[in-house]
């Protein structure tokens, strides 16, 4: 049976041509902590979704595993007017199914995302479109209602290409459930709340590493480690700080570990009647704070302090800015000069096992904000419910508060993380500002790469060392671990994807 | 009999129809399902133009009129995460939930009630003090801690088991035995006070003074005179791991209606929320019309008006 077999693998090899690369060998099998609800590209937006459709569906942009952005389905792209993008496609890519990649496919893909009967939770990364237009068989443009330099970091995430006629002929849930794509693998088998089965796509042009990838999906931490100790599977993701010492003692499986772009920051109500109206009291707040104690030990290293809101690997970032040093009578200082010698107390807010180690943490910091006078009350609540009181914020008969909040910035942008905490368009942050506000009106309408990078780096400058609207904290890590035989290097945004997963 | 039967499918649709109120208004108050949709990276624009696509702009006597229409014919709507089917979805994972109550229930009974009868025939003896105790200790520990070591011991250390997942019997053994621990050990402790009981009673000391044998006064008389609570009690259990297992579910990675329902409030999904909410209501009701209708077989004195 043997002999046979290698009879066949040396018979096969002599019939392949030359050149060919070899066929993806081999079987992973990963188990990890986020559900899958569908296949269906265009619909949710979610990074436990955003970990599995890159391995069947392509975009025109990616990111490659450091974090740069590079060509996918595009081979290249420009901005040929400030409001017309124009993107040339690559040659001879297929989908699964045998129907070619084109800019008609590009063209109904998108509208697939912007008509509203999808109800798409991604329309909101495509709604600066106006008209896609196909000028030829491989190349389509993109006409949007206002300039949006912002769209490229966006279609490296979203905007999955499918083929249209597939994906008009069937519903639904047939799509959910059955999807076409030209990625590197084909979705095999998929049993919901269990497992997902992906084969190696014989038509892709990117090979996966491995011929099959098995995705287990197993919600509890600890049972997680069993699985991945007891061999049962080879990679897992989501593992808690506290369970990797576990995991490195095994002697057959390691940790590895990257810095996510996930910023932790404690965000405030910043109203009539809160203390820190006063900026002396919001830069007291964060003088108070020995981030490398909370890195350090709640974190077990597996975490690194920020200065504003973004890290070393988005775009914006200012690198000469540092983060808020730990000087408890500094703090003192400030309080007593803004006519809060005596401290204060507030609520803070934390949402439930949402944040790795984030009620520790938050924990941590009201014992070190005691020292300097401030009472915190932590309050951990279920999401939806955090949420309600989110919104609630701006009214009057509502205390102001504070609230942790963390954010995976995986567009690398800082439009993204300004939009979501900082500018007052934002529905979660608590920081109005005007001139804060026009900076970054500015900076998203500035076309120019290098001087958006530069405005982008000042307004951070005046956030930090100015306005301080809110207490960054700290980028967690995206902790894995992985069996002894697995050859893989973890992507600077955090995703654990499949098709990259090798053997040694 | 059979009037009886009617008379309590038809309180049984008022009460599945009062549920059904309940569920809604509670979800409906836990906060607003267009936040939970979209990440914080979310715009009040964004916010609003999703709410008015899914249809939450409109009153809540309204969405509740629309959803009861539906449901009437069945129709639980689409869930809002899934994208399919809400009952489909639920129907999906109810066999993994049937599978392991089932299993769980078997369990309990086949162990807890020969356990709890052995102990009551040999009242005192040492074998009926050390049922007592492991009762209790079963009682008390906690089901996710015992399922914790269940897979650090089975499949980390003995490399018996798999440690996780639905597929044959080698998955179902352990999920299935620590969900049925404490319902195992309550059946068994009912058993034996109800057992104790009963040989008490005038009509054992007959049956013995009649020269029935020791075998037929127990199994005959005994038991099926000290077996209303215990049918009570049973049809609770089912009932309670039906829709219970949820934390099981969970650490196992067992995939069943449970972990669903609760991934589904965390996102708001109220459509599966409701669908399951409704099956699992449903299955309580039918599970207790059956108990009450044992009741008439194991003493003939109840009889249905």
């Amino acid at each position: 049976m043997k002999r046979l077999w290698l009879w066949m693998v040396v018979l096969s090899l002599l019939l392949l041509p030359a050149g060919v690369k070899a066929a993806p060998k081999g079987k992973v099998v990963l188990g990890m902590a986020g559900a899958l609800t569908t296949f269906d590209p265009h619909t949710f937006s979610s990074l436990p979704i955003s970990m599995h459709h890159p391995n069947v569906f392509e975009t025109l942009l990616a990111r490659a595993p450091d974090g740069s952005m590079t060509n996918q389905l595009a081979e290249s792209y420009k901005m040929v007017s400030p409001k017309v993008w124009e993107f040339k496609l690559r040659k001879g890519v297929k989908f699964s199914n045998g129907d070619p990649v084109n800019a008609a496919a590009v063209k109904f893909s998108f509208e697939r995302i912007l008509d509203p009967k999808m109800k798409s939770r991604q329309y909101r990364y495509f709604k600066s479109m106006a008209k896609l237009e196909v000028v030829d068989e491989h190349t389509v443009r993109i006409h949007t209602k206002k300039p949006d330099p912002m769209l490229p970091p966006f279609l490296a995430i979203y905007g999955f290409i499918v083929p249209p006629d597939y994906y008009k002929k069937h519903d639904k849930k047939h799509l959910s459930r059955n999807p076409v794509g030209s990625g590197p693998f084909v979705m095999k088998k998929w049993r919901k709340g269990q497992e997902v089965v992906y084969e190696a796509n014989p038509n892709a042009w990117r090979k996966p590493r491995v011929k099959t990838a098995v995705v287990k999906f197993i919600p509890e931490s600890t049972t997680r480690v069993s699985a991945l100790i007891s061999g049962d599977v080879d990679v897992i993701d989501n593992l808690p700080p506290a369970l990797s010492e576990r995991v490195r003692a095994s002697g057959k499986t390691d940790v590895i570990a990257k810095q996510s772009p996930r910023t932790n920051y404690i965000l405030m109500v910043i109203k009539e009647g809160a203390p820190w109206m006063d900026v002396r009291v919001r830069r007291a707040m964060n003088l108070a704070i020995n981030r490398e104690a909370i890195t350090k030990n709640v974190m077990m290293g597996f975490a690194k302090s920020v200065a504003i809101i973004q890290g070393p690997a988005s775009f914006g970032f200012n690198p000469g800015l540092k983060p808020y040093p730990y000087d408890p009578a500094q703090a003192k200082k400030l309080l007593a000069e803004a006519g809060f010698a005596k401290g204060f107390s507030f609520d803070v807010y934390i949402p439930r096992g949402r944040f790795m180690m984030g009620k520790e943490a938050l924990e941590g910091i009201a014992g070190q904000w005691a020292k300097v006078g401030l009472k915190a009350n932590v309050r951990v609540m279920e999401w939806g419910a955090m949420k309600k009181i989110i919104f609630s914020k701006y009214k009057k008969n509502v205390k102001p508060f504070l609230y942790y909040l963390a954010r995976m910035n995986t567009a690398f942008s800082a439009e993204h993380m300004f939009a979501g905490a900082i500018s007052s368009r934002s529905a979660y942050g608590g920081f109005r500002d005007k001139g804060v506000d026009a900076m970054i009106n500015d900076a998203r309408s500035t076309l120019d790469n290098k001087s958006r990078e530069k405005k982008y780096q000042e307004i951070a400058r005046v956030l930090r060392h100015e306005k301080v609207p809110i207490v960054p904290l700290y980028q967690t890590f995206r902790i894995f671990g992985a069996n002894k035989k697995i050859d893989w290097k973890p992507r600077a945004d955090g995703k654990l994807i499949a098709a990259e997963v090798g053997l040694k | 009999m059979a009037g009886y039967v009617v008379k309590r499918l038809i309180q049984a649709i008022v009460l599945l129809k009062c549920v059904m109120i309940i569920v809604f208004l509670l979800l409906h108050m836990t906060g607003d399902p267009v936040l939970v949709m979209l990440d914080t990276d979310a715009t009040h624009e964004d916010i609003e133009h999703l709410r008015k696509l899914m249809g939450f702009d409109q009153p809540l006597h309204v969405q509740y009129g629309r959803f009861f229409s539906n449901a009437l014919q069945g129709n639980f709507g689409e869930s809002t995460e899934h994208g399919e089917s809400a009952m489909g979805l639920v129907l999906e994972h109810f066999p993994a939930t049937i599978e392991m109550a089932v299993g769980a229930f078997a369990f309990a009974v086949l162990i807890g009630i020969p356990f709890g009868c052995l102990a009551a025939f040999r009242e005192g003896s040492t074998y009926d003090k050390g049922c007592v105790g492991i009762t209790v200790l079963m009682q008390a520990v906690p089901d996710f801690w015992l399922a914790i070591m269940f897979i650090m011991f089975f499949s980390v250390t003995l490399g018996l088991l798999p440690s996780f997942g639905r597929g044959g019997w080698e998955h179902f053994i352990m999920p299935a035995f620590a969900a049925s621990t404490y319902h195992l050990a309550r059946l068994a402790r009912l058993m034996r006070s109800q057992m104790l009981e009963v040989l008490r009673q005038d009509y054992i000391t007959t049956a013995r003074a009649k020269g029935l044998s020791e075998k037929i006064v127990l199994m005959v008389h005994a038991l099926k005179n000290s077996s209303i609570p215990i049918v009570t009690v049973m049809g609770l259990d089912l009932g309670i791991l039906l829709g219970g297992t949820v934390i099981i579910e969970v650490v196992f990675a067992w995939p069943g209606v449970g972990r669903l329902v609760v991934d589904s409030i965390a996102n708001r999904d109220f459509p599966i929320v409701q669908a399951a909410v409704f099956l699992l209501a449903s299955g309580f009701v039918i599970i207790n019309l059956a108990v009450d209708l044992v009741y008439a077989y194991l003493d003939p004195r109840i009889t249905y008006e």
